[in-house]
């Protein structure tokens, strides 16, 4: 079936059978950032930002996202210009295997978009569907702090 | 069998139609559990999202919540009925990756016995709307659940809430962590010298009973109740926490 998405403000066309996962669209079209961790929707390394929120890509169908427009990571940027998200992960060292890092920086960019001055809570809340095996979270909640300050100065 | 049509009603006109052309078929709605479970018999999937469903009725007498409602939408809505529990229990079906497009209508339909949804509205006394070939239907939670061969093939419309002050509201989930599916689920409310209890999750068949409040822990040994052994607990730890929470709820309506 023809499936027409917005990826990262580019407009995509694919034809793929009906029961395409989303994820395995994604990354066979070249998103490599979207990881296949689970399978099942428990860990988010597989997450992209659909509509300006957090799903899972690896329990969505691809043409249930027929229509509407995501964000994958190399949506907010590049090696050459990084997203402030990936600096502050990498400067406070929330980085370690790197597996969980796609996920975890758009889980920080969909709550950043709509709370600039997010608390320790609300930072766990919105990273609730996101695993990390290395790192213990303390760095990466650092980095999410950091990156709202960042952000709230640039304003 | 393999998926061979994927569909997008646009009304439910459309829907009954497409439901008539292809009988193998299983909607869609948040896909969860549709995506990650396998169907040998289906060969088509009917998308609800262009039904217009994700979206709350409010009235003086009922809130009527569209079964496409996601469990964000609902934490993020006006709705405020039985205290909160609308949004306490919206905010335990797994985390936000989860909520943001699981359904209230996917949940309800899933059939399992631990599903979220479920002893909350039995509490509220929720009605559920569906729609099928031979028209629109409407039944009471407690109906349903008796019953949900009755349904299978239909779409659920809408959840119906009545609206009422039922004044304080008790409500406990256990689960293993926060985000885990629950093991037992007990939520209450006080009913003229009674109290209104609804139990799930820790039994076979969620179900809802009006008891003096010093008579609550009879709830957990009746004989009629099953508990069964799965791998969050053997029936035997099932029924002791369901204890643990009639008893609590025994002490909280003394204490309210
Ligand atoms: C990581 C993870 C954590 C989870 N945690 C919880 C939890 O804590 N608590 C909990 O209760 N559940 C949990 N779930 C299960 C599941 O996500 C929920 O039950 C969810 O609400 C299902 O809704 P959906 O919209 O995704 O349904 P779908 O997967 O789209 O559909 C589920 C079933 O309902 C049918 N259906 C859907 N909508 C309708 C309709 N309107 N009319 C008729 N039939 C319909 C489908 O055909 C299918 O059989 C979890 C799932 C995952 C992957
Ligand atoms: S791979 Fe999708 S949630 Fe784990
Ligand atoms: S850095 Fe390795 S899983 Fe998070």
């Amino acid at each position: 079936m023809k499936i027409k998405i917005v990826i990262n403000n580019e407009f995509k066309e694919f034809n793929v059978p009906c029961d395409t996962k989303l994820i395995d669209l994604l990354r066979d079209a070249g998103y490599k950032s979207v990881k296949r961790g689970c399978s099942t929707g428990d860990c988010g390394a597989c997450a992209v930002i659909l509509d300006g929120k957090l799903v899972n890509s690896c329990i969505l169908y691809a043409a249930q996202t027929d229509g509407h427009a995501l964000i994958t990571l190399e949506g907010l940027g590049d090696i050459n210009s990084p997203h402030i998200l990936s600096k502050t992960f990498a400067a406070a060292g929330a980085v370690q295997c790197g597996f969980c890092t796609p996920g975890m920086i758009l889980a920080s960019y969909a709550l950043l978009i709509n709370n600039k001055k997010p608390s320790k809570e609300e930072i766990a809340e919105a990273l609730s569907g996101n695993l990390c095996r290395c790192t213990g979270y303390e760095k990466i909640e650092q980095a999410v702090l950091k990156a709202a300050e960042e952000m709230r100065k640039g304003e | 069998m393999t998926i061979r049509n994927y569909l997008k009603p646009r009304s439910l006109q459309e829907m009954l139609e497409a439901k008539r052309k292809h009988p193998k078929s299983k909607f869609v709605a948040g896909g969860t559990l549709v995506v990650k479970s396998n169907y040998p018999d289906i060969d088509t999937l009917i998308d609800i999202q262009d039904l217009g469903l994700n979206r709350i009725r409010i009235t003086d007498e009922e809130y009527g919540i569209g079964s496409f409602t996601t469990f964000t939408s609902i934490m993020e809505s006006d709705i405020d009925c039985c205290g909160d529990l609308m949004k306490k229990f919206a905010r335990h079906i797994g985390p936000v990756t989860i909520r943001n497009v699981a359904t209230i209508g996917g949940n309800v339909m899933s059939g399992f016995n631990w599903n979220d949804t479920l002893p909350p509205l039995l509490l509220m006394e929720a009605k559920l709307v569906f729609e099928g070939m031979e028209g629109r239907r409407e039944t009471g939670i407690e109906a349903f659940i008796e019953n949900r061969t009755l349904f299978k093939d239909m779409l659920l419309y809408e959840v119906i809430i009545p609206r009422k002050d039922v004044g304080k509201v008790y409500y406990s989930r256990f689960s293993r962590t926060e985000d885990d599916i629950p093991t037992s689920i007990v939520a209450a409310h006080k009913d003229g010298g009674k109290v209104r209890i609804a139990c799930g999750a820790s039994v076979l068949k969620p179900f809802v009973k009006s008891i003096a409040a010093d008579q609550a822990e009879s709830l957990g040994i009746d004989p009629g109740v099953k508990y069964i052994d799965d791998l969050r607990g053997n029936a035997e730890f099932k029924r002791k926490i369901l204890l643990a929470s009639l008893k609590e709820i025994k002490e909280w309506a003394h204490e309210n």
